[in-house]
Formats: C-alpha cells, structure tokens, sequence
C-alpha cells in the first residue's frame, strides 16, 4: 500500500525542476527489518514461561500477519444481510465494509494520495451508523412486534385526562462517566386539571386563594413541583399528600370566613360588591312600583340576575377573552336594567 | 544651574522583540524531502474541527453537565492522559496512529491500530489487548473496550 502511494507521488509530484538536487525517496515508515538470531540461545530460550523465537527471517514476517479482508471474501448475498455482518455498534473496519470510502481533504489532487479507507484514523474517529440502517430498525422491530399489542383507538386525550387526571412528570438523566449519580433526577412536578377536582363555588373561591401561584386560571391547571426530598419517590408521595391537603383544607370553613369583605374576594361576586346597592336603587328609583316588592325579588329578576353576571364577566376577564363581546354583553344586560331593550330603541327611532 | 536630565537607575531583563511564529504540531522541512508524514501529522492544529477529527469523544464539556462538585471534565482529561500513557507504555512500538477513545454512556471504547511487528505473535496480541482491557476497567471503573485493526504500514500523505 505505502509502496504504491510512494511510487505514485514520485511519478506525479514533476520532478523534472529538481534535478540538479540528490534525492532519496522514503519508502515507507517501516524501519530496518529486524534480523533475528538464526541459532537461539539454547539456555535462555529453553527456559521455562519463554515464547520460543522462530528461526529465521522468512517465519518472522509471517508471525503478524493481516487476515484476508472479510470485504473481498463476502458475496453479496451475505452483503445484502448486512445485520449479520455489523450485528451492534463498532468502530469503522475498513475490512468489514464493503464499499469504498474516503476521508481526507486534499487540495492538491494531483500530488496528494487518494485518501482511502485503509489505516484512515480519521473514519474511525467520526461516529457511525452502520449498526443502525433500516434493515437494522425493521429486524429490531420485527422482533419486538408480537409483544406489543395496538393502542386503542377509543382511547384519545379526552379519555386520558378523564381517566388519568394527576401527570407526575419526572427527568433521568444519561452521563458519559463513571458515575451515575445525578441528583436533579429527584425533582418531580405534579399537573392537575382544576375540573378534575370536583368543589362547590365557595370552596373554588377558597382552593383558589390558597393554591395562588400554583394555579393557573386560564388553563386551570395546578402544577406543584418538588424537590425537598432525596428520593423521586419521596417527592411525589410529598406533592400528592400537598394536593390532597390543598383540597381538604378548602373544604373546612373557618368562623371568620364569614366576615370576608368584597376585597377579600379572589373573583368578583357581583352579590357582595357595591354594585349591587347601587343597582336595587337605581331599580327603586326607576322602576313606578313602590316598596311593594322587597329586595329579594328584584334580586331574583332575570334582568338583574343579568346584569349581575355581566359585572362579573367584566371584572373577572382574563387575557384570552374577547373584551368586545363582554363589553357588548355589560351594554344591553346595562339597557336592559334601565329598562330600554336595543330592539325597542331601534323601534322608537324608526 | 538646573538638571535637566535625570537617569533612573533600573534593574530589568534584557529583551528583544518577540519571534510570533507557531511552531506547534508542526514538522521541520528537510532539504531533501526525506521526511514522510501522515495525513494527521500533516494537518496542523489549527485544523482540527475543519480536516481533522477529534482523537476523543466525551460529553463531559457539554452546557449542563454538573462540573462543581465532581469535576468531572477535569476527571475526564486526566484519565485520558492516563489511558494513552498506559497504551503507549503496553503496546510498546506496536501501535502506529494515536489511539481513539470514545466515550458512551459508561463504556470506554479504544480504537487502536497496529503495525504487524516482527517478533511477537498474535497470541502476544491476544493476551494484551486481554491485558488492558482488564486493568484499565479497575482503574477507570467503567468497562473498556479494545479494538484492533492490525494494518501493514502507515500510508505516506505529505513528503517533507
């Protein structure tokens, strides 16, 4: 090999301006042979645990030597096999593949050598996915195919998250090194969805001041993320009995939750803000009928009720709500109140 | 009648004006082009990442990987250090380009390539590829894998 690339070069590199200079060409790297002792020494070599050296030149060069390359043996058919041949992951064996490679920049074609597949440290160095080609996917997949059975169709997010309603999700880490230890693979995070967790009005309004953070009220969904314990499973027995302490704790009202003020109020309730004295006067004051009916049945008109859950929308709007249907909807349950309907205005007009 | 002139005694190193020249990774001409390189050896350092590869693949340098309280990148540099000394100290004269490590997951993979020497025979090959393989895996505590390509000669790229 090095002896074709030398003769090769010396043929192409134009010597022909260099002539008057002596040249010696280096053959190859080898160095000088190394003549063994025809006739051994019979006491060293006979000692026992020795490796007894071979006579002769000839014998001695043939003690290493390079096995017929598998490329040049291997017919097609067992190419076309090609996981038998390359079965898992190994460095590029120039005499295992069977097509030709190279690897190597060279800027000057015609003086430098083909850099070709042969003794190429540069192949060796890059990854390669011999182990992995289709064929290596479709016989892995074959083999693991009569265990596994179809998802079922019926069986889509909806049902997950009914079925499924508490996510823990959970990170492994993978390393280059001797240890395996990683200390980030404690940390858990707990995901709920707010419907899953059944509770009357009042108790929503309560989960939702203590959870504060913890939920988020456009996507109602409660994450708890723990990493305070040692193990992975520690933290998500720990997030699960929080969960469950949120819930219960909801539940049980306290005597001074009665004296809660308008302003304490995590969402707006229409039936407890000033808004609500101003409209049963209004209503006083517009309406002819006199002291005859009492508060509760106004409270009880559906133009009221309205107008009431319109207040709320209003206040209670997030950033994905579309503020032109709220404020349409906050101007006729606010007409309506007055006792002008839209479509009785557009009448008068007419 | 006024000094105008003052000499400041000083005591400093005598220097001339640096030589910026790189000379690492770099090999002499010779008058007489008697000099053979490899494609490795021809390639200069500044090279590496454009026509040259990299000899070890670790993931101990990567964003994230936690370097405060083991230091790992640090443990990975001195066993690579160790490695290609015990290499070159166990396969004395045998191996012909610098050996590759890779590194996967816990396993520590070595490309080594080999001239066929004269003298030893394959079961000398045998029994130290064993050899390494057995002390390097106590010693890094991961498991080591060797592998050989025993190739005639180093091809010659570049006469210097």
């Amino acid at each position: 090999m090095a002896h074709f690339i030398t003769s090769r070069l010396a043929s192409v590199c134009g010597l022909n301006g260099l002539q008057s200079r002596k040249i010696t060409y280096v053959k190859s790297f080898a160095p000088r042979p190394f003549i063994k002792r025809l006739k051994p020494k019979k006491k060293f070599d006979d000692a026992p645990g020795r490796l007894k050296t071979e006579v002769g030149l000839m014998n001695a060069r043939k003690q290493i030597k390079a096995r017929y390359p598998r490329e040049r043996k291997i017919s097609d058919q067992q190419a076309i096999n090609w996981p038998d041949v390359w079965p898992g992951w190994a460095p590029f064996r120039a005499t295992t593949v069977p097509f030709p490679v190279r690897m190597g920049m060279r800027r000057q074609r015609l003086r430098l050598p083909n850099p070709v597949k042969y003794a190429n440290p540069e192949l060796v160095k890059l990854p390669n996915f011999l182990h992995l080609t289709p064929k290596h996917v479709e016989t892995h997949c074959d083999a693991i195919k009569h265990f596994c059975t179809p998802w079922p169709d019926s069986f889509d997010d909806v049902d997950c998250g009914h079925y499924f309603p508490v996510q823990v999700t959970s990170t492994d880490y993978v390393f280059a090194g001797s240890s395996i230890k990683r200390p980030e693979a404690r940390k858990i995070t707990l995901q709920i969805n707010l419907k899953a967790l059944k509770m009357p009005d009042e108790t929503k309004q309560k989960f939702y001041t203590l959870a504060g953070e913890l939920l988020n009220r456009d996507t109602g969904i409660i994450t708890i993320q723990v990493d305070r314990c040692p193990t992975r499973k520690q933290n998500t027995d720990y997030a699960l009995y929080l969960l469950t302490a949120l819930y219960s704790e909801s539940f049980t009202a306290e005597d001074w939750e009665s004296n809660l003020t308008y302003k304490d109020m995590v969402d707006h309730d229409w039936k407890v803000s000033p808004s609500k004295g101003s409209v049963l006067r209004v209503i006083k004051a517009v309406s002819k009928e006199v002291d005859s009916t009492t508060e509760d049945d106004l409270l009880q008109r559906k133009v009221v009720i309205d107008y009431g859950k319109a207040v709320d929308n209003l206040f209670n709007a997030s950033k994905d709500t579309d503020m032109d249907e709220v404020m349409d909807n906050y101007r006729t349950a606010a007409l309506e109140l007055m006792g002008y309907s839209l479509s009785r205005r557009k009448a008068i007009k007419k | 009648m006024l000094i105008t002139q003052v000499s400041l005694v000083r005591r400093s190193l005598s220097t001339s004006v640096p030589r910026c020249k790189k000379v690492s990774g770099r090999f002499r001409t010779t008058k007489n082009r008697s000099r053979a390189l490899t494609y490795e050896m021809a390639k200069k350092p500044s090279d590496i990442g454009v026509s040259k590869g990299w000899n070890i693949s670790q993931t101990s340098a990567l964003e994230g990987e936690r370097n405060e309280e083991s230091g790992t990148t640090a443990r990975a540099l001195f066993e690579e250090l160790f490695v290609r000394n015990f290499l070159q100290g166990t396969w004395h004269q045998m191996h012909v380009f610098t050996p590759v490590i890779k590194r996967r997951l816990n396993q520590v993979h070595i490309c080594l390539f080999l001239r066929s020497v004269h003298g030893p025979n394959i079961n000398v090959v045998y029994f130290l590829t064993g050899y390494t393989e057995q002390m390097l895996s106590y010693i890094l505590k991961c498991p080591v894998k060797l592998y050989v390509q025993i190739i005639k000669d180093r091809p010659v790229y570049k006469l210097i």
